[in-house]
């Protein structure tokens, strides 16, 4: 309404007078221009002199202005003001269209359930049929350009009509075919380019940056893009399941905490039932209540990760009714099982008890290998389970190359001037640095008794040590240790969805199952939980407050953990703890396997994207450590892919430069199916060592859906788009809006119009507007 | 594998008693005996003095000849008419006796006990037959072992003697167990559901001074029904268990205090070679560890005494140390 209404006022549309210069056809100069105004002005002030008294100051000044606009819009009139445009000619330019060929244009979020692709070929028609649809985007822009038509979705093809549009394409590039279709046009004169799509760019690995490059480019060579929308930016009814947050490897035997985003959409108030599988094997379910609308939230499974190898999981929700696309409720992932055993060094400033039982505890889980040392007294160490004769020969590691080897360390009671300084800086690191996982258990020499406070293992460690706490006495000389007490443990909330303390899915039966345990003792002092630590068991002692008993948390790359009681081994030993009860067991194994399974290993190798199309590139990127965990920069790392055919190719990884220790190299998978990488470091930098790191990752290639997650349309990208490029955001209904714009475009062959204002209805309007104003007023006065 | 101590027939309960009967009774230990009303119905030890010595008379011979006929018939009578066997307690009884004077012994120290410590050296208080039992040798033997142990390894442990009955529902707090002359075990039915119980949550015992085949007959049996169908197999000097804190290259026989001072033999009854031998779980784990034909107790017990020889001390001590380390780790 209101750009009609401005286009018969001033004879043009808003964008004309936007891409258009007015310009002046007298070539007056600014002398007589000044003089002509000037006298305007005098004509106009004399003119109503006589009249002064009767009019008063303000009146005379309001004539007096009306009377001199009328005078300056003649003047101005006279100048033969117009407006300049550079039109494109006729059936000279070309436009490139783009259109939308991937399978998101086949979810029906349109009215009466009708696909996006229909909105496409409505728009463009067949030539055929060209005539029928007058208003078709397509055939206006044939009757007024060269058109080309090309499809994209993964690649950019060039197509003769609409028709020949498929939407089946796995991917949307949307970046890329604008880049590939502006250089296939390059040497032509373009007035501009069409682009119709829903907007979701699902180029794995895609970055704001990319768009941004792609945008620059676009707007250096001139080129406008005129995207036109389609879809619906909010579904009506839809559930979708993001990417799960499984790790590319996990050890066999684990209970994998598996993080899976969901999103629902007009589904308040329902519920969820979230499966996962192995196999098609159920392994884990999770109910939720979905809250309000498109709020991301996310469910966490606890899934056991039972057989090696590559494994194939799914998550699923049983679609809803009604919902729009159903496709969303699906999710697969591949995961390495890893049975190469994690290794763990134990250190028990004396024989305990706690380490017979641990020992016991982890026999039966081959996933994880406990070196143990204890001090028998002082200057002796009783090895348990080394590996080899060598293994902790000389005592605890006091180099990092012995250190780092391990990917959990147990700290048990040994206090901590039995470490040199350089000795605490390395089990700091340990865990900072080289992402090792450190547990520090209570007893007569640990914490605050031990003397931690003031070095810096207390940094790890995920409580505070309170000041005054002593080293004790000779355990002779004291009847009872001065902090002993019994606490009666129960799991926190964060412990009852906690992967190491969750001993029963249901939070209250779980709680019940750590209530019919018997009461463990603590002899240390202990201060408050760190703010980033996560307490997961709590007891219950004679003081009403309840203690962190069992406490998580982050430190640098690694893990810390705290279980400040003494004696865990009673939940094994005690009368009323039945014979066949596993408690002790599966909590030990649970807590080592935390504690130490996302050490990250010397070699560590990543595919992205993990699904890929046949023929994509497939980037595999590896970071190499040496032994003491510094990343090198001059190892010769390669990579042997082994295709689903058995085929094996060999590609190079080189340092990328911008990062210490970081490589990679690009492979194009040439069948569809599972892909194994296998990497191997080698030379100088890594040191002198027998046996070269190894690494191995899966991807798996022709297997992509990313087409049906995060599916809703897009405009907010598409009005980016335009905007960056010069151009403006279109409805499919809005073909003729388009068309005007295109026809203004600067680019391409143009011919200058230019178009007269002084005979536009705006200016009649305005210079009768002004004349009436000053004939009322006089009129009204009673003035002649 | 070592084989296992081939199967002798277990001997009948009169048979038993017999053993008993003729066991020479150690001085110290009748000094000390735990269970008086034991000892009262018990069979005493043939006297010196039955027989007499200087002139004979006629006189005295027909005297002599009376009280024999004498003795020979009412002894007679006895044995067809027992009137002391309505007055002696039945098994029953004695067990419970046994279980009071059990609970009178433990008194002191285990109820004074302090907790915290990481070890309690713990013997396991069972009820056995006859005037033997567990607690021969304590709390001595135990106090002077824990004297060493806490003077050479800087184990946290407790430093006085700590027993236990096996159906002590506070059992699973001591994970190591010490006990001796089990020769002369009897074990109830519950004692030996809460041994087994214990032995297979990851308990720990160690078995000390029998000595000969009767008392391992005896200990074979009690132990067949704490675990039964597993094998008692001999442990070979190779084992871990010898080098856990000392190197122990030899299995040596450790005389009781009466031979050892004397220097005489060094062994008791038939029991002339000293063997170590264990019990092991499915998973090959050591859980009863027996020393036989051995008595490590007496050498901690009578360790300060100069006349007993030093090296069956230290041995002692050095294997005591080793099972504690041990048993500890594994």
């Amino acid at each position: 309404m209101f750009l009609s209404a401005f286009e018969w006022l001033l004879g043009s549309p808003p964008v004309a007078f936007e891409r258009g210069q007015i310009e002046l056809l007298v070539p007056w100069g600014v002398f007589w221009i000044a003089a002509a105004v000037v006298g305007a002005l005098v004509f106009s002030v004399l003119g109503y002199r006589r009249l002064g008294r009767r009019l008063g100051t303000r009146g005379r000044l309001l004539l007096g202005a009306a009377r001199f606009a009328a005078i300056a819009l003649v003047l101005l009139c006279l100048l033969r003001p117009q407006l300049v445009l550079s039109l494109v000619v006729p059936q000279e330019n070309v436009v490139g269209v783009l259109l939308d060929d991937s399978r998101s244009m086949q979810i029906a979020d349109g009215e009466d359930g009708r696909p996006r692709s229909e909105a496409l070929l409505a728009a463009f028609p067949d030539e055929a049929a060209a005539g029928r649809g007058e208003t078709a985007l397509g055939d206006l822009l044939r009757e007024q350009f060269v058109t080309r038509l090309f499809r994209f979705s993964e690649e950019t093809r060039r197509v003769a009509s609409a028709a020949e549009l498929g939407f089946t394409g796995a991917r949307t590039d949307l970046l890329g075919s604008l880049t590939r279709v502006a250089d296939e046009l390059a040497s032509l004169p373009v007035a501009g380019i069409v682009l119709v799509s829903d907007g979701a760019d699902t180029v794995a690995g895609r970055r704001e940056e990319d768009l941004e490059q792609t945008l620059l480019d676009l707007r250096t060579r001139g080129i406008r893009v005129y995207p036109v929308a389609v879809g619906r930016p909010e579904f009506d009814a839809d559930l979708e399941l993001g990417a799960p947050d499984v790790p590319a490897r996990v050890l066999r035997g684990s209970l994998l905490e598996i993080r899976l985003p969901l999103r629902a959409t007009g589904l308040a108030g329902r519920t969820a039932r979230v499966e996962a599988l192995d196999e098609g094997r159920i392994i884990a379910t999770e109910t939720v209540r979905l809250s309000g609308d498109s709020v991301e939230t996310a469910v966490t499974l606890l899934a056991p990760a039972e057989e090696a190898g590559t494994r194939r999981l799914r998550f699923r929700v049983a679609p809803f009714t009604g919902e729009v696309l159903t496709r969303n409720n699906e999710q697969s992932v591949l995961m390495e099982v890893d049975d190469e055993p994690l290794r763990l060094l134990y250190f028990e400033g004396q024989p305990r008890w706690e380490l017979k039982f641990l020992r016991r505890a982890v026999a039966g889980d081959p996933e994880l290998h406990v070196s143990c040392l204890i001090r028998t007294a002082e200057g002796k160490f009783y090895r348990v389970d080394v590996a080899d004769a060598g293994e902790l020969a000389g005592g605890f590691p006091d180099t990092r190359e012995e250190l780092f080897g391990y990917d959990g360390v147990i700290l048990g009671s040994v206090e901590a001037s039995f470490f040199s300084q350089d000795q605490l800086n390395m089990l700091r690191d340990f865990v900072s640095q080289r992402g090792g996982g450190l547990l520090t258990l209570g007893g007569t020499s640990a914490f605050g008794e031990g003397g931690y406070r003031d070095t810096p293992l207390a940094e790890v460690l995920p409580l505070a040590l309170p000041e005054g706490a002593s080293a004790p006495a000779d355990a002779g000389d004291r009847p009872v240790p001065a902090a002993f007490r019994e606490l009666s443990v129960l799991p926190t909330r964060a412990g009852s969805l906690h992967p190491v303390a969750r001993l029963d899915p249901d939070p209250l039966a779980n709680a019940d199952l750590y209530r019919n345990l018997p009461a463990l003792s603590a002899v240390n002092r202990l201060g408050r939980p760190k703010p980033g630590a996560t307490v997961l068991l709590e007891g219950l002692g004679a003081s009403e407050e309840p203690e962190a008993v069992l406490l998580v948390q982050r430190f640098g790359r690694g893990r810390s953990a705290s279980l400040t009681v003494q004696d865990l081994w009673v939940w094994q030993m005690d009368a009323s703890i039945p014979l066949e009860d596993e408690t002790h067991e599966v909590l030990s194994r649970r807590l080592l396997r935390w504690l130490a399974s996302e050490a990250p290993r010397r070699l560590e190798v990543s595919a992205t994207p993990a699904k890929s199309l046949v023929g994509e590139r497939v980037t595999l990127r590896a970071r190499v450590e040496d032994e003491r965990f510094l990343a090198v920069n001059d190892a010769l790392v390669e990579a042997e892919v082994t295709g689903p055919d058995g085929v094996i190719s060999g590609v190079p990884l080189r340092w990328t430069g911008q990062g210490d220790g970081e490589y990679s190299g690009v492979y194009v998978p040439t069948g569809s199916g599972t892909h194994q990488v296998e990497i191997r470091a080698g030379g100088a930098g890594l040191g002198e060592e027998s046996e070269a790191p190894r690494a191995a990752t899966l991807f798996e290639a022709g297997v992509v859906d990313d087409e049906f997650f995060d599916a809703e349309a897009d405009p907010e990208v598409l009005a980016r788009i335009a905007e960056a490029t010069g151009g403006r955001l279109f409805e499919p209904d809005e073909a003729e809006e388009l068309l005007t714009d295109l026809s203004l475009a600067e680019s391409g062959t143009t011919v200058v119009e230019r178009r007269e204002l002084w005979n536009v209805p705006a200016v009649f309007l305005l210079l009768f507007g002004l004349l009436a104003a000053d004939w009322g007023v006089r009129h009204a006065r009673g003035l002649p | 594998m070592v084989p296992a101590v081939p199967p002798l027939p277990a001997p009948a309960k009169a048979a038993r008693t017999s053993w008993n009967a003729g066991a020479p009774a150690r001085p110290r230990r009748a000094a000390r005996c735990a269970f008086p009303a034991v000892r009262a119905t018990g069979v005493s030890p043939p006297g010196r003095d039955a027989i007499g010595s200087g002139d004979v008379s006629r006189r005295g011979i027909l005297a002599a000849a009376f009280i024999l006929v004498a003795a020979v018939l009412f002894g007679g009578t006895l044995l067809v008419w027992n009137p002391a066997s309505a007055l002696q307690p039945t098994r029953r009884q004695i067990r419970e006796m046994l279980a009071e004077a059990m609970r009178e012994d433990l008194g002191g120290p285990r109820f004074g006990r302090p907790p915290g410590h990481d070890f309690y050296f713990t013997r396991a208080a069972y009820t056995s037959y006859g005037w033997r039992g567990w607690s021969v040798d304590y709390p001595k033997a135990d106090r002077q072992f824990l004297i060493g142990l806490r003077r050479i390894t800087n184990l946290d442990s407790y430093e006085n003697e700590n027993s236990v009955l096996l159906t002590d529902p506070d059992l699973g707090k001591y994970p190591f167990l010490y006990t001796v002359e089990v020769g002369h075990m009897a074990m109830t039915d519950e004692e030996v559901l809460a041994l087994r119980r214990y032995l297979h949550q990851g308990g720990f015992l160690v078995v000390d001074d029998f000595w000969g085949t009767a008392e391992w007959v005896n200990f074979a049996h009690e132990m067949g029904r704490v675990l039964p169908g597993r094998p008692i197999e001999d442990i070979s000097l190779d084992h871990p268990v010898f080098r856990a804190f000392f190197e122990v290259n030899e299995i040596v026989q450790v005389p009781n205090v009466g031979q050892g001072i004397r220097g005489g033999p060094t062994w008791e009854r038939d029991g002339y070679n000293p063997v170590v031998r264990g019990i092991f779980d499915d998973e090959g784990r050591l859980m009863v560890l027996v020393n036989w034909n051995t008595d490590l107790g007496d050498a901690w017990e009578w360790a300060e005494n100069p006349y007993y020889p030093l090296h069956f001390s230290n041995y002692a001590y050095a294997m005591g140390i080793n099972f504690i380390i041990y048993a500890m780790a594994h």
